[in-house]
């Protein structure tokens, strides 16, 4: 049986046995990403350490753990100090036995308070990235000073989730109520007096498997378009054949509630920062009628594109993929028709398609357990704005085809760029563009905040932001770029820019800026290193473009690059220097 | 009885230790068996009490000193049922 069979079917404890059957599987084979690990509390962490290697083993992810330190997860992390951990990622377990003293339950070991301010002092020296926990339930009745335990980890958990709201905290205790429902005993006293566990083996098995998901989400990069059928999959019925008025949507009927909430669900990731599209087998003037009736939540406004034709639904997918310029793998589509699922399948094998099975009751939980969107991480202003700005370059573009000559059309856009000089203050986006973008990227280096605070403070590097807008708005900021000085000049560690302003010239316009910056510093070089990926095969013609040629070849995906051409020409308005 | 269950614990060891070689009687020890340490000692405890579906005490546990004791108290623990 496959191990995540044996977590579907509830069989943990046959799973347990096998731990060992397991972990051999996996000596012969090939990882795709190596990690380092330490997991922090409950004692004995060991079985959490050995499950977590075993799931994400599974996911192709190969663990390292550094020793752990015996004691209660939040004790110990005084004694683990922030400046010399080298962990990618620290996994911090609470459970409510850490708040007492060994074996004596009628008194808390420190204050709440003292608690707290352990877990502030540690996330300010902390580098690696930390997958937190909160404090679980004791499962008996325990009531100190008059206070009621439960409530005391309630505002433990509050207070943490604050602390760590920028990083992977999972609840223990949302897991321990599914499971609580599933009737697995969680916390046992024999296994805490024998063996220095507090959380069952069943319940380590859990914890690990969450633990492995958050690590494997935290690889891979959220999807930005949703693509979505309309009949029985936004509205009951086909509005074809039922008519519009016999559609189901509404609060009226069972069935309208539910695609009443399947819609605002849909709303609601759209929300966070992802772009809805529709794909839909119909006659175009009907389906419209469809989606302008009243009692839809989803407006047509929501949408960035829509195909309603007859055509194969890949044909249209890929046509969205295009107008869009975002690659399939970024995109999830929803059928409730196996069919479509299955042709865009076969055409398209980029694109997530989950089999949301054909009763809209489950289809949101479906969605929601394939952790495509990253829900609940926090958002930036240019997330939440994100259907507006494509909506926008909708517009642009039917603008370019009107005129004629490229850049009179570019001239005719008034595209503004600026230098952002206040940087620290938009690390947030930094961190996010330097993570996100595949297609314009030299090296697809990610950083981490720490990695380019780090940046932002040493005086021999240079961190780049720009900020463009053009007559039809705002696009933020849309470029970074990191720099090193050296004896000879200055090189390019990586750029970045996002997709949505591609052949503005905006490149140019930023390299044309970069020339006078040089010059001024009297360095006259300028070298970039270019690292091949699967995707940025573009950055080949555009280092091209702007007047580099390949200095030296380092292998066959990585090269050096130098600029050899100091006339670049752009078609932007530069409102300021670097 | 006694045949029957050494018999099953066998196989638990045998799927734990990932050794199909691997033989016990009543006298064998953590000391006979590679690998038996004390994480295994917990993970063959846990495992045994989800097969027989029985529960032993922090007492019992600490008792046990050899494979013929657990035999005893799996019969003793399904006798009382």
């Amino acid at each position: 049986m496959k191990l995540n069979s044996y977590i579907k079917k509830n069989k943990l404890s046959s799973l347990l046995l096998k731990k060992n059957v397991f972990m051999n599987k996996f000596t012969k084979s090939k990882f795709e990403k190596k990690i380092i690990v330490k997991i922090v509390g409950g004692y004995t962490v060991s079985d959490l350490q050995d499950w977590t290697d075993i799931f994400c083993k599974f996911n192709k992810i190969e663990c390292n753990f550094t020793e752990h330190q015996w004691g209660s997860g939040f004790s110990s992390l005084l004694n683990i100090s922030g400046k010399n951990n080298d962990e990618n990622y620290l996994i911090i377990i609470n459970s409510w036995r850490d708040l007492f003293a060994p074996n004596n339950l009628d008194e808390l070991i420190t204050t709440p308070s003292e608690i707290i301010k352990i877990f502030e002092a540690y996330k300010k020296y902390n580098k690696s990235k930390i997958i937190i926990s909160l404090f679980d339930y004791p499962d008996i009745e325990i009531s100190i000073k008059q206070k009621n335990l439960k409530n005391v980890i309630n505002h433990l958990n509050n207070e943490i989730y604050k602390i760590f709201e920028n990083n992977s905290s999972f609840s223990i205790l949302s897991e321990q109520q599914n499971v609580l429902s599933n009737s697995i005993e969680w916390h046992s006293q024999r296994d805490w007096h024998s063996f220095g566990k507090v959380l069952t083996a069943e319940a380590s098995l859990i914890v690990s498997n969450t633990i492995s998901k958050v690590i494997k989400s935290s690889f891979q990069p959220s999807k930005k378009v949703l693509i979505l059928d309309l009949d029985n999959t936004i509205w009951g019925g086909v509005i074809g054949d039922d008519g519009l008025k016999n559609l189901r949507i509404g609060d009226e009927t069972p069935e309208g509630r539910i695609f009443l909430e399947i819609q605002s669900y849909f709303k609601m990731i759209k929300n966070n920062g992802v772009l809805l599209a529709v794909v839909s087998k119909n006659e175009k003037s009907l389906a419209l009628e469809g989606l302008k009736v009243k009692k839809n939540i989803l407006k047509i406004s929501d949408f960035v594109a829509t195909r309603i034709n007859w055509k194969n639904k890949s044909e249209n997918i890929m046509s969205i993929s295009k107008e869009l310029n975002l690659s399939l793998d970024s995109f999830v589509f929803i059928d409730d028709n196996p069919t479509e699922r299955e042709e865009v399948t076969k055409q398209l094998p980029d694109v997530s398609i989950p089999n949301i099975g054909d009763n809209p009751e489950s289809f949101i939980k479906i969605i929601n357990d394939h952790d495509y969107f990253n829900i609940g991480s926090k958002i930036s202003k240019e997330d939440a704005a994100r259907t507006s700005l494509y909506q926008i370059e909708n517009i642009r573009k039917k603008l370019q085809t009107k005129n004629k000559s490229h850049s009179g059309f570019l001239k005719s856009l008034k595209i503004e760029i600026k230098f952002i000089k206040k940087i620290i203050d938009n690390i947030e986006r930094i961190h996010q563009l330097t993570n996100k973008t595949n297609q314009f990227n030299l090296t697809s280096k990610r950083l981490s905040i720490s990695e380019v605070k780090k940046y932002i403070k040493n005086p021999k590097k240079k961190i780049i932001t720009v900020q463009a807008k053009d007559k039809f708005g705002d696009y933020g900021i849309i470029s970074v770029m990191y720099l090193s000085k050296n004896a000879q000049g200055w090189v390019i560690d990586n750029w970045i820019m996002s997709c949505r302003v591609f052949t503005k010239s905006i490149e140019n316009a930023i390299l044309f800026s970069l020339i006078k910056f040089i010059k001024k510093n009297k360095k006259s070089n300028l070298k970039t290193t270019y690292i091949v990926s699967k995707k940025n095969h573009l950055m080949f013609n555009i280092l091209n473009s702007l007047g580099f040629l390949i200095n030296k070849k380092y292998s066959t995906i990585k090269s050096e690059w130098i600029l050899k051409k100091y006339n670049v020409k752009h078609s932007c308005i530069i409102k300021n220097e670097i | 009885m006694k045949f029957k269950y050494l018999k099953e614990l066998n196989k638990i060891f045998v799927t734990y230790f990932n050794n199909k070689k691997i033989l016990i009687n009543e006298k064998t020890t953590a000391k006979d068996i590679k690998n038996w340490d004390s994480l295994a000692q917990v993970a063959l405890i846990i495992s045994i009490e989800r097969k027989f579906k029985l529960r032993f005490s922090v007492k019992e546990v600490d008792n046990l000193k050899n494979i013929g004791d657990m035999v005893k108290l799996i019969m003793v623990k399904k006798n009382k049922k």
